[in-house]
């Protein structure tokens, strides 16, 4: 056993999607870690890993690290478990070759569950939205947070999973607080074609037990732990941290109200460590793609739909609840926000370096007519005042600046770039990182230029 | 990010209906359900109440073991589901059904389960769900039909009965012949009550016999050789033989109905039937499986 203790925190800089799966996969690999932790987020996610004998799966609450034989999953404290669907994942990881991956992985007894009525009401909200939509995955999360904010008390939590009388009790009572809560969405959406299996679930008075029954095949009396179970865990060896979503999603510091209900800098894990006691070494990836993305609803403001034929997207359809998937150039002034918003970070990780062409869109001010009300939140150049060089980070939770920088990111155009990445290709991500390292003043350690470990290489 | 796709499918089976379902997410069970374990339950209680003042009390007793092959899957997916409106159809005001499995206490894990008495669609289908389908038994040439018997005689108490003296029914299905005697060991090992001996076939049935009609119902012809003569010597003329297992709650909600002569004759059932769009076959099939029952009723008036 190594008696090095090392924490490797990754989190993704832009609106998810950077690569944060295939690198937690490498790191495991690479620095033989036993423990992959999940900090934020929960079912939510799509970490996809492609292995070297070309299996792959969309990581969604294991661990990216499953494929590595022995490697456990914990899911922390301030994740969201859906117990169900990641009885699915257990049998898609089975049939991928990790039969073990349910009896790797344990989930803190404080994590909040998602109920059949939460994804429910969270798919029919957004259903009565109509045109209005927000941009959700259909999974629960926003609405179990809400639900979780708004009644702590009756929260379902991981540690009641293990007794399905009091699951059962609690399930339908927020059955009959959402189905209360929620008579004037229902009515909204009722009309909507894909309204009827939701509102079965929240009408039919049998699906809490039946459920309370179902999940009792998680065998969550093996599976949920309290939290000094990390603590002792995290004294082993070598433990990444697997976050979720991304920076400019972040709840507090993203553009709101497009944003997710959770937390996605590296505060959550920095919480986990020093609640643990973690005196080993923490190091902190970043972790972006060669261009941008975004899935759904919000501001995007380098997108260039042109872009796509050339970006092929083989893990992300349209297909779901969250919208089409958006591309566009490297945008170098979000980049910077979201590291200001993290607190920084000890080395980046680039993706999709494999996808680099000749010719490459950057990104690294925007052009926006000067307007008063902006000036609290977009940074402008001291000559040329329509030159905006950098969004301003608020207070934390100040989110009514999120709103402002939301509707000042509308108004932004970017000032196009185009890099000559040149011939031949194979040369080209050494230009485009050097170029990177540049702009966002941040060492690059790691490069990815395929959806494999082996396609991974280790810089500095 | 941003991936449901394992969500999608989580819940699905809650809302889908359960004939669409593969077996095994049907029946999660893979062993017995506590609500189900008869251990320790005094009396499973049938009562009348406001909305079903004249409460006429059901057993179905499934008989789960590998013998019956996928039978008494159809019979939970497919047949069992309707058996409440098949009653109510048949004439039978408030019917409370009561499902129970049966197995093999030589060899089974779950040999006895038993729900409760409901008056819902809803609630029925629920105990269906918790149903574990052991497909146990095995060498030895019976089942445990007996301790199922035992149990109905010794551990209901019924509105129907205690108020208006009016026995329930009792189904059971099945192809083997039962154990000469429940064993005390079975009794206390799986119900939790102490009997000084073990208890003659004989006087279950004879206790059964006080509070309900018993039947034994035996899926098709080819199961018949195995168990009619076994059972004619304990029920008699109560031994029903049918054509096709899936005919099952068709058969005993009309077995209910001529008995309480909710139905005036084997003809009305087959008309019935028909007016509700059961195929000819079908029909003809179930006649044939009534009509030596209807023959004792008429010899009886």
């Amino acid at each position: 056993m190594s008696t090095s203790r090392v924490a490797h925190l990754v989190i993704d800089l832009g609106f998810g999607d950077a690569g944060k799966g295939t690198l937690t996969d490498w790191l495991v690999r690479r620095h033989g870690a036993g423990l992959v932790v999940r900090f934020n987020g929960g079912a939510q996610a799509g970490h996809n890993v492609v292995t070297d004998d070309g299996r792959h799966h969309t990581f969604s609450q294991f661990g990216a690290g499953t494929f590595v034989p022995g490697v456990r999953t914990h899911l922390a404290r301030p994740t969201l478990l859906h117990p169900l669907a990641m009885l699915v994942e257990a049998r898609y990881l089975a049939e991928r070759g990790a039969p073990d991956a349910l009896a790797r992985t344990t989930v803190s007894e404080g994590a909040r569950v998602i109920t059949p009525f939460h994804q429910a009401a969270g798919r029919l909200r957004e259903l009565a939205r109509g045109e209005g939509r927000h941009g959700t995955c259909g999974v629960g999360v926003g609405e179990t947070v809400r639900d979780a904010l708004e009644h702590p008390d009756d929260t379902l939590r991981a540690g009641d999973l293990g007794h399905p009388a009091l699951l059962a009790r609690k399930a339908r009572t927020a059955q009959e607080r959402l189905r209360s809560e929620l008579s004037e969405v229902l009515r909204a959406a009722r009309k909507h074609p894909q309204a009827a299996p939701e509102l079965t679930l929240l009408d039919d008075p049998d699906v809490a037990s039946r459920w309370a029954d179902a999940v009792q095949a998680l065998r969550p009396r093996e599976r949920v732990v309290g939290d000094d179970w990390l603590a002792a865990r995290l004294r082993e060896g070598t433990t990444v941290f697997e976050g979720a979503q991304g920076v400019l999603l972040d709840e507090w510091r993203g553009f709101h109200p497009h944003t997710t209900w959770s937390t996605c800098t590296f505060d959550l894990a920095l919480d986990l460590l020093r609640e643990a006691g973690f005196d080993g070494t923490v190091h902190r990836l970043g972790v972006l793609r060669a261009y941008a993305t975004r899935h759904g609803e919000g501001p995007f403001p380098t997108e260039e739909p042109a872009l796509a034929p050339a970006l092929p997207e083989p893990h992300n359809g349209a297909a779901g609840w969250q919208g089409g998937f958006r591309v566009g150039g490297f945008d170098a002034v979000l980049a910077r926000y979201a590291l200001a918003a993290c607190g920084g970070v000890d080395a980046l990780a680039l993706t999709h370096l494999d996808r680099l062409a000749a010719r490459w869109p950057v990104c690294t001010a925007y052009r926006a007519p000067p307007r008063d009300d902006e000036d609290a939140v977009l940074v402008r150049d001291a000559v040329e005042t329509a030159r905006v060089t950098a969004l301003r980070l608020g207070h934390h939770r100040d989110l009514a600046h999120q709103e402002r920088l939301t509707r000042a990111l509308a108004a932004c155009a970017p000032l196009r770039e185009e890099l000559d990445l040149g011939e031949p290709p194979a040369d080209r991500a050494d230009r485009f990182v050097a170029w990177v390292e540049s702009a966002l003043r941040v060492p690059v350690t790691v490069t990815s230029h395929g959806p494999a470990a082996k396609d991974k290489r280790e810089r500095g | 990010m941003g991936y449901g796709s394992y969500s999608y499918e989580a819940h699905e089976a809650m809302t889908k209906a359960r004939k669409d379902l593969p077996q095994q997410e049907v029946f999660q069970q893979r062993a017995c359900h506590p609500k189900m374990d008869p251990r320790g339950v005094k009396f499973r209680e049938s009562r009348d109440s406001a909305v079903h003042p004249n409460s006429l009390a059901v057993v179905m007793a499934l008989d789960v073991t590998g013998s019956m092959g996928n039978i008494p899957e159809i019979l939970a997916r497919q047949t069992l589901p309707s058996f409440m409106k098949d009653l109510m159809e048949a004439g039978i005001p408030d019917p409370q059904v009561l499902f129970m499995a049966v197995g093999d206490a030589y060899m089974d894990r779950a040999p006895l389960q038993a729900g409760q008495f409901e008056s819902s669609e809803q609630q029925m289908d629920q105990w269906l769900t918790w149903m574990f389908l052991e497909r146990g038994g095995g060498a030895n040439p019976a089942e445990t039909y007996e301790l199922g018997m035992y149990f109905a005689a010794e551990h209901t108490s019924m509105d129907c009965y205690e108020k208006r003296g009016k026995k329930g029914y009792f189904f059971m299905t099945g192809d083997e012949p039962a154990f000469p005697f429940v064993a005390k060991d079975h009794i206390e090992g799986l119900i939790g009550t102490k009997q000084p001996r073990d208890v003659p076939m004989e006087e279950v049935v004879s206790r059964l016999d006080k509070t309900f009609h018993p039947f034994f119902l035996i899926p098709d012809e080819r199961r018949r050789g195995r168990c009619e003569a076994f059972w004619r010597g304990y029920l008699g003329d109560r031994v029903i033989c049918m054509d096709d297992p899936a005919d099952t709650c068709d058969v005993a909600a009309a077995l209910v109905a001529l008995t309480e002569r909710a139905v005036p004759s084997v003809d009305a059932v087959a008309e019935r039937l028909r007016a509700s769009g059961t195929p000819k076959e079908r029909v003809k099939g179930i006649v044939r499986a009534l009509e030596p029952w209807a023959k004792v009723l008429r010899r009886a008036e």
